[in-house]
């Protein structure tokens, strides 16, 4: 059961902690990459389950990296939960993304809404 | 007329002589005149001349006599004017003069020109010098002319006419007197000229400084209100991050992560996740407003048609329905203003992102748009939709940027969240409010009611 992955590309280390643990609570197993260039050349190696991304990141920004996923065809079907302090931007961004989520973002609800995206949950 | 004007330009560069002090230029453009004036008189006399010989009025020998001395008059004309223009002003007044002097004396006989009337002749000269030289050659003129009829009289034994003398002085006087108020005259318009011109000059300098220091002020505000919104931006970020933290921990801490949580810890976890919320809010409402403040989310005010609005909007999300079996209708109360005065882009996107969400989830049915007036202040437009309907418990935090119903997504319902948390915040902008009714399975309705105001409402 335990096959799910996710990338949790975040550059708050506090967040990005809460991030990993909700993921965590909902059954993934996490990896935490703390800035864009880094989740770049992972994102070539590995295919995680479940992306969750934020905006404001060093080297490479969320929305580069986003079109990225989008971009590729391994890739393009992960779904990909954006986590911004920023509405405009995530309102630009929206059709690209499964789910945008406002910071400040609850642990119960990152938790149940990935849940519902792991894969032994799905119908 | 063009032509007058060629040949005024034509004349002026003949008589006009290069020179550093205005005076002297003046002068030297006197002489010119003259010089050019006696010359054209003495080219018309060779001419008269010339014709009457022709005529038979004169032989050549008596017109030879005429044409000797007028032709040496004009060949001297034409070296004072060459002297005048590439050597010195100065000289060729005086060599003027002094021709000028003699060949009157040399007109008359000797008495008449120390008794006679060649004496008022000869006062030509003692004038024409403080015209084309500075005033006080006019008394060197006079001087002259007296040693000249003192040397006619010693040598031809007349008498000295003293009074005479005394005349020329006199006259000497009047020119110079004259001439040197007309030269102070000069003198002081362009003092005045000058002090004018620096004038001007200095407004203009100072003019172009204002203006440069208003540029500069204008680039200072822009960049300060730039300044300004960068700043907001990162605020809202720089604050979302810390309450994201304390809302995250609190979280994990109440869920059991971090250990066992007894009731009483349970309770304080809850009051610091519900003032986290709370403060949340106020940061979100004091940037909404400061926003407004900087401009950046300025409404306008400007007359639309309503049922334009509608139509467009129905036009432009039609494509959308087309892969369901769904139809999408509008309808508009009779009493609807032709015209309404508001923010017609806002407006348009709190519809389309209504009638967006309600044909993503409604399958098959219908979505219509309604234009009402609810009352004598308000319009409004519902979006009814027959979709799957939002659960009573959802419908308190459904206008939540954060939230979502359906937490199973898929990219068929992407933004749900967002699209209803940016209804509701510009809808609230626009000093309205949005009403939601819905039934779990049978539609949903949402409406947003806005201030009504008309052309004529904003005239008065």
């Amino acid at each position: 059961m335990n096959n799910a992955s996710a990338f949790v590309i975040e550059d708050h280390e506090y967040t990005a902690t809460i991030f990993a643990s909700a993921l965590q609570t909902a059954g993934f197993e996490v990896e935490i990459i703390s800035n864009g260039e880094t989740a770049l050349s992972r994102l070539k190696e590995a295919t995680p389950t479940l992306v969750v991304l934020d905006l404001h990141l060093p080297n490479v920004a969320g929305r580069e990296i986003l079109a990225q996923i989008r971009k590729d065809a391994r890739l393009e079907k992960i779904p990909v939960i954006l986590a911004t302090a920023d509405p405009l931007l995530a309102n630009e961004l929206s059709s690209d993304a499964n789910l945008v989520l406002i910071k400040p973002i609850s642990f119960d609800q990152l938790s149940i809404l990935s849940s519902r995206l792991h894969p032994a949950n799905k119908v | 007329m063009r032509i007058l004007k060629i040949r005024a330009e034509w004349l002026e560069r003949l008589l006009d002589v290069p020179s550093e002090t205005p005076d002297e230029r003046r002068r030297a453009r006197l002489l010119n005149i003259l010089l050019l004036g006696l010359s054209a008189l003495s080219f018309l006399a060779i001419l008269a001349i010339f014709v009457a010989q022709i005529m038979g009025m004169f032989t050549f020998q008596e017109a030879a006599e005429t044409y000797v001395p007028v032709s040496i008059v004009l060949i001297g004309m034409i070296l004072f004017y060459a002297i005048n223009r590439y050597w010195s002003g100065q000289i060729a007044s005086w060599l003027f003069l002094a021709l000028l002097t003699i060949s009157f004396f040399l007109a008359d006989t000797p008495y008449e020109s120390v008794w006679g009337r060649n004496m008022i002749v000869m006062a030509v000269p003692v004038i024409t010098a403080s015209i084309i030289l500075p005033a006080t050659a006019s008394f060197v003129v006079a001087g002259f002319i007296t040693l000249l009829i003192s040397a006619v009289a010693v040598i031809e034994s007349f008498e000295l006419n003293v009074l005479g003398i005394f005349a020329y002085f006199s006259l000497a006087l009047i020119s110079w007197l004259s001439s040197r108020s007309l030269e102070r005259a000069a003198n002081d318009l362009r003092i005045i000229n000058t002090d004018l011109d620096l004038r001007v000059s200095q407004r203009t300098t100072e003019l172009q400084l204002a203006n440069e220091q208003l540029q500069i002020a204008r680039d200072e505000a822009l960049a300060a209100s730039r300044l300004k919104s960068e700043l907001l931006a990162n605020v809202s970020h720089e604050l979302r991050t810390p309450l994201g933290a304390i809302l995250g921990f609190s979280e994990m801490m109440r869920a059991g992560i971090y250990g066992r949580v007894e009731e009483r810890q349970r309770d304080t976890l809850n009051k610091i996740i519900e003032t986290n919320k709370s403060l949340t809010d106020l940061v979100s409402e004091l940037l909404d407003e400061a926003q407004l403040e900087a401009g950046q989310l300025k409404l306008q005010n400007e007359p639309f048609n309503p049922k334009e609005l509608a139509r467009s909007v129905k036009d432009g999300l039609e494509a959308l329905t087309h892969e369901k079996e769904l139809t999408l209708s509008y309808e508009f109360a009779e009493n609807i203003p032709p015209v309404l005065v508001g923010d017609p882009p806002r407006i348009q996107q709190v519809m389309i992102n209504l009638v967006g969400n309600a044909i993503k989830f409604t399958q098959e049915g219908s979505v219509t748009i309604s234009v009402f007036l609810p009352d004598e202040s308000t319009w409004a437009f519902a979006v009814k939709d027959t979709g799957p309907g939002i659960p009573e418990e959802a419908q308190s935090y459904i206008f939540d940027a954060f939230r979502q119903v359906d937490g199973s997504t898929t990219r068929r319902h992407e933004g749900f969240g967002l699209g209803l948390s940016i209804v509701h915040k510009l809808t609230t902008l626009m000093k309205g409010r949005v009403k939601l009714e819905s039934t779990a399975g049978q539609g949903s309705q949402f409406t947003v009611i806005l201030p009504l105001a008309t052309p004529s409402q904003e005239e008065e």
